[in-house]
């Protein structure tokens, strides 16, 4: 099929390299170059500060969300479930005193 | 001294005017061209390029030198989206005017002259393409850029821009068949591909 379609592409092939070519004005180089002697360049101090700025952005950004988030959310998981928590709560009697009894023997 | 592109846009981020005039000079024809043929109207196509190199030069930085990137892709990328607004807003705006006449048309000899319908047609034809097409095959057919190259300036798959050239050739193949400057039968063998 693509042999087929080479010589079918032959003619077109051959019309569209018969397109004329493209001349530019021989002043258009200067002119734009005159054109940007006049304009300010924004780089320098103010490109430098911003490249700063942009640089401590960057450190910030997370490449892939979602999979650093799931990995985070995992290692979170693993971890909790390894560590030897009991699931009862258990208090000393003495710290529920602490809590309890505010104060005895202060001025009041 | 770094002469490259890539080495010139280095000097230019520092304010080397001399390196500017320099890429100017190496490059203007060439994105002429490619704004010419997009917009296929003089004063609109120096209009884009000088807007481009202007503000390449007042934003340097927006080219990231380190990044790796060709100077002439990334730009190709700038260019044509210049040109694609200044379509956009030509047909949001304005009725559709008519294509510059190309050079050499002073002679009307009838040799001349055929060629002249030819050249037209040929225009015409190319004009009436879909944006992303025509832009496809000006990139790679008359820039000369691989289709690799030409997916990065358009940002799209190497698949794609195959299938748009081969679109865009299909129905150029339709539109000049109908002025009998192509036969039937070729027009046949591009819908069975």
């Amino acid at each position: 099929m693509s042999e087929q379609l080479d010589k079918g592409q032959l003619d077109i092939d051959d019309l569209l390299a018969r397109r004329a070519e493209v001349m530019m004005k021989p002043d258009l180089t200067e002119r734009i170059i005159h054109a940007a002697m006049r304009t300010p360049q924004s780089t320098s101090g103010h490109g430098a500060f911003s490249a700063v700025v942009a640089e401590l952005l960057s450190c910030f950004i997370l490449p892939r969300p979602a999979l650093s988030l799931a990995v985070c959310l995992l290692i979170g998981v693993t971890g909790g479930w390894l560590t030897n928590i009991s699931p009862s709560p258990s208090y000393e009697s003495d710290d529920v005193f602490d809590l309890v009894v505010i104060n005895e023997e202060g001025w009041l | 001294m770094d002469d490259t592109d890539e080495g010139l846009m280095r000097r230019i981020q520092k304010g080397d005017h001399q390196a500017f005039s320099l890429l100017v000079r190496r490059h203007s024809a060439r994105f002429y061209g490619l704004s010419w043929r997009l917009l296929g109207n003089e004063a609109e196509a120096e209009d884009v390029v000088q807007d481009a190199f202007v503000k390449l030069w007042a934003q340097p930085d927006l080219f990231k030198v380190d990044a790796g990137a060709r100077f002439t892709t990334w730009f190709y990328r700038v260019v044509s989206n210049m040109a694609t607004d200044r379509l956009r807003g030509r047909k949001r705006w304005a009725a559709p005017e008519s294509m510059d006449m190309l050079p050499d048309q002073a002679k009307r000899s009838d040799q001349v002259l055929e060629e002249t319908e030819i050249q037209e047609m040929l225009e015409q034809a190319i004009r009436n393409l879909p944006e992303r097409q025509r832009l496809a095959l000006t990139l790679c057919f008359y820039e000369g850029l691989s289709i690799r190259e030409a997916s990065v300036v358009m940002d799209a798959g190497e698949k794609a821009i195959e299938s748009l050239l081969m679109r865009a050739k299909a129905g150029l193949r339709t539109e000049l068949a109908k002025g009998g400057l192509i036969g039937p039968r070729e027009e046949r063998h591009e819908r069975t591909a």
